[in-house]
């Protein structure tokens, strides 16, 4: 939360960087289908596909905004892989300071589990008591994570941790 | 002892106004265009990822040259240049001055400009591990301020500025938890990079111990 309203971002716009490609079997431009003749679906799709790209960005960092991510690249993938848990995250934003208090701090985790499978921890890193947070943890279980828990398909916890 | 931080986004900007427009640079500039090209060979440009700003005041068109992979951009018009960089650390700073300088010598050999001095800047967003990002701000709250209100102060900034200095100290408007930090000194057009380098690596370690906070690493 800033208070000076200045630029904080150094403004640039980056152009997508494709991965270069090993082996391109066909080196030839595409000679068919012709423009005229491609349905009216395909038009635009790359466009679309862009739009697409530029408005999850956007979400990922409305999220980056509200919870602390690790250095690693860890959750930005799994939110990339799982379209719905950023917007269930940015949801539960506002829901969770009511709780947990105005100065609390959220982390967010996607370790491996046992069986290899990732699953998202939003933590809250809680320097109080633990009954505190236990309390605060029901209370935004029942007001507003209960009935939209079944959403994220069991990809997301709630939590805390002691700190 | 200080608090551990993370600097998940950072950014150095270096710009400079000509001793005078060159103008040049709004009307022919495609020899400028490929010696700067040219020189930044060694981090492979890309014709694609060269724009024409046609837009804007004349003191605002001209030319930019992106690396793309290297987080660098080059903008030159007929009255300035301005190089920028992401993701930056002390580590890659030998590598952001090699870039820098291919740039800047090339324009200068290729158009022929003066240049005036040297206006620099480092910006950093500061994450603390656990602390509330607040705890990092209050000791810049006066205490007469906060006594405004009976409830506690949920952010502040604190810009100082001196004749060739200032600090930008604010809560992050990008990350959740951080703290914005910003410093930009300028430096006469003589000044050489190592001085520009080891001035402002001076600036960040004052900051930091100012601001109690120190680099997490791990």
């Amino acid at each position: 939360m800033n208070a000076y309203q200045e630029l904080q971002s150094s403004g640039v716009r980056w152009p997508d960087c494709p991965p270069e490609l090993l082996y391109q079997p066909v080196q030839e431009a595409p000679r068919w289908p012709q423009p005229r003749q491609r349905a009216a679906i395909f038009e635009g799709f790359e466009k679309q596909m862009a739009e697409f790209a530029a408005q999850h960005e956007a979400v990922l960092n409305e999220v980056r905004k509200h919870y602390v991510l690790p250095a690693d690249a860890s959750v930005m993938t799994f939110l990339t892989e799982h379209r719905t848990i950023p917007q269930i995250l940015l949801g539960a934003a506002p829901h969770l300071k009511p709780c947990f208090g105005a100065d609390a701090v959220f982390s967010l985790r996607a370790p491996i589990d046992e069986a290899g499978s990732r699953t998202l921890y939003a933590v809250a890193m809680w320097p109080g008591k633990s009954q505190d947070v236990r309390d605060a943890l029901a209370k935004f279980d029942n007001d507003w994570w209960m009935v939209r828990a079944g959403q994220a398909a069991g990809y997301l916890t709630f939590t805390y941790e002691l700190v | 002892m200080p608090d551990l931080v993370t600097i998940p986004i950072s950014y150095f900007e270096f710009a400079v106004d000509y001793e005078r427009p060159h103008f040049k640079l709004w009307i022919d500039r495609t020899s400028v265009v490929q010696s700067i090209f040219d020189a930044l060979k060694p981090w492979e440009p890309r014709i694609d990822d060269v724009d024409a700003v046609t837009t804007g005041k004349p003191s605002e068109q001209g030319f930019t040259i992106k690396l793309p992979l290297k987080r660098v951009s080059f903008f030159f018009g007929p009255a300035s240049c301005k190089f920028t960089r992401e993701n930056v650390d002390w580590q890659s700073a030998e590598e952001t001055i090699a870039i820098l300088d291919a740039a800047v010598s090339a324009l200068i050999q290729s158009s022929g400009v003066a240049m005036g001095p040297k206006n620099t800047a480092i910006s950093l967003h500061l994450q603390p591990k656990s602390l509330p990002f607040i705890a990092l701000l209050a000791p810049f709250v006066a205490p007469q301020f906060a006594a405004l209100d009976s409830e506690p102060v949920m952010t502040m900034a604190t810009v100082a500025k001196w004749a060739h200095h200032k600090v930008t100290i604010d809560g992050s408007g990008i990350l959740a938890n951080a703290i914005f930090l910003r410093f930009e000194r300028e430096f006469p057009s003589a000044a050489t990079y190592d001085e520009i380098t080891g001035q402002l690596r001076r600036d960040e370690e004052d900051l930091f111990k100012i601001l109690g906070v120190e680099e997490d690493r791990g």
